[in-house]
């Protein structure tokens, strides 16, 4: 058994030896067939964006969109898109039926999802969010307390209550299911370097300049709140 | 067959004159439509900065009609436009709001902090533009907000 071991790890040694880049060489031509750079871009804004830029984008950076969406979203998502936010991604416009984000399939689908999977941050550091079983009673009340009463995040932020009831404001993307759609692990990034993701976005830097700072204690205990969010229970 | 022609004539002329106007109508219609959104080329950075981050709650032109104003929210979103309300803050008091968020002036915790946001030049440049919007001064008035700071 020692040999049949040792010859699997000779096999698998060069694997972990590479780069790795190779072997996952991001293939775009899906992405660029089916439009989808017409409004998502997918390299970090330069360094001299600005407020114009932005809000000349009609739909998000995608740059880092294999480590923010969860797998199998993304697919399910793009093979029939509901709109996240219920305003258009300049923050003012209500949607209209004409915003329908495209409906993806087949292999274009499987395509534009592998690229986008390949889209990854080097500063999400895996796993720094437990999300195996639930969490602990410290975490349930301290989110709901800094989500809904602190900084208020449900402001912007649609949510469903215990009770399945929908609340909270328009202009930010809804986290009525953001245990399916979002990695916490992202989450938590994002919410520490807002800026390295969005340099200009309608939502507030809650370390620095504040009334109630926050620190990385708090911004865990946060993405970890959002990672159940619409889960069943 | 003349006798019918002649009121023809007459409707048709009226027609023809009131065609541009009608066009001209549905013009404007689409035009407003189309304002709906934000053009940004010829705004100014403090117009750009009240549309992106302010007109979310407070509405495009400070009324408190933004997508997030909800009856279903505690307090609304203030009304930048109700002189007699917003003059009782001061412009530090504004800037500290701004920076620091709603809870810094005593009001409510969804007013969020903007200060890691925005530049202190920027905020100040905000403060005055609610100082328009709500045609109004505040009590103490000028700025103790040393400059760059």
């Amino acid at each position: 058994m020692k040999i049949v071991r040792r010859i699997q790890y000779m096999f698998l040694l060069p694997l972990f030896l590479l780069p790795p880049s190779v072997g996952l060489a991001a293939d775009d031509s899906a992405f660029i067939a089916n439009g989808c750079p017409a409004c998502h871009q997918v390299t970090p804004p330069p360094a001299d964006y600005d407020i114009r830029d932005r809000m000349a984008e009609k739909g998000p950076n995608l740059w880092y969109a294999g480590s923010k969406f969860q797998d199998g979203w993304l697919a399910n998502w793009l093979a029939a898109p509901v709109p996240i936010a219920s305003i258009r991604y300049d923050g003012v416009t209500p949607s209209s039926a004409l915003d329908m984000h495209p409906v993806l399939s087949g292999d274009a689908l499987t395509q534009v999802v592998a690229y986008l999977s390949t889209l990854t941050d080097v500063s999400v550091t895996a796993g720094v969010i437990d999300t195996s079983g639930r969490p602990s009673r410290r975490v349930r009340i301290q989110g709901r307390m800094f989500f809904s009463k602190d900084q208020q995040c449900f402001g912007c932020h649609m949510t469903r209550t215990r009770y399945g009831v929908l609340v909270g404001g328009a202009s930010g993307p809804s986290l009525a299911s953001a245990f399916e759609r979002l990695n916490p692990d992202w989450v938590y990034a994002f919410l520490m370097d807002q800026k390295r993701y969005t340099p200009i976005t309608r939502m507030p830097i809650f370390h620095g300049e504040t009334y109630t700072e926050y620190d990385a204690a708090h911004m865990k205990v946060l993405a970890r709140y959002i990672a159940e969010m619409g889960k069943v229970k | 067959m003349r006798r019918m022609t002649m009121p023809v004539a007459l409707l048709s002329a009226m027609l023809l004159w009131a065609a541009p106007g009608l066009a001209e109508d549905v013009t404007v219609k689409a035009a407003s439509a189309k304002s709906a959104t934000v053009d940004t080329k010829n705004l100014p950075r403090v117009e750009l900065n009240y549309q992106f981050l302010c007109a979310q709650c407070h509405g495009r032109f400070g009324n408190a009609t933004g997508p997030n104003a909800s009856k279903k929210f505690e307090v609304l979103p203030a009304d930048l436009t109700d002189g007699q309300y917003m003059a009782k803050f001061t412009d530090d008091q504004i800037f500290r709001t701004l920076t620091y968020g709603g809870p810094a002036n005593n009001l409510s915790t969804l007013m969020p902090p903007w200060g890691n946001r925005l530049m202190p030049e920027e905020r100040r440049e905000l403060v005055r533009y609610i100082r328009v919007l709500c045609e109004c001064e505040g009590v103490g008035t000028h700025f103790s907000v040393p400059t760059g700071g």
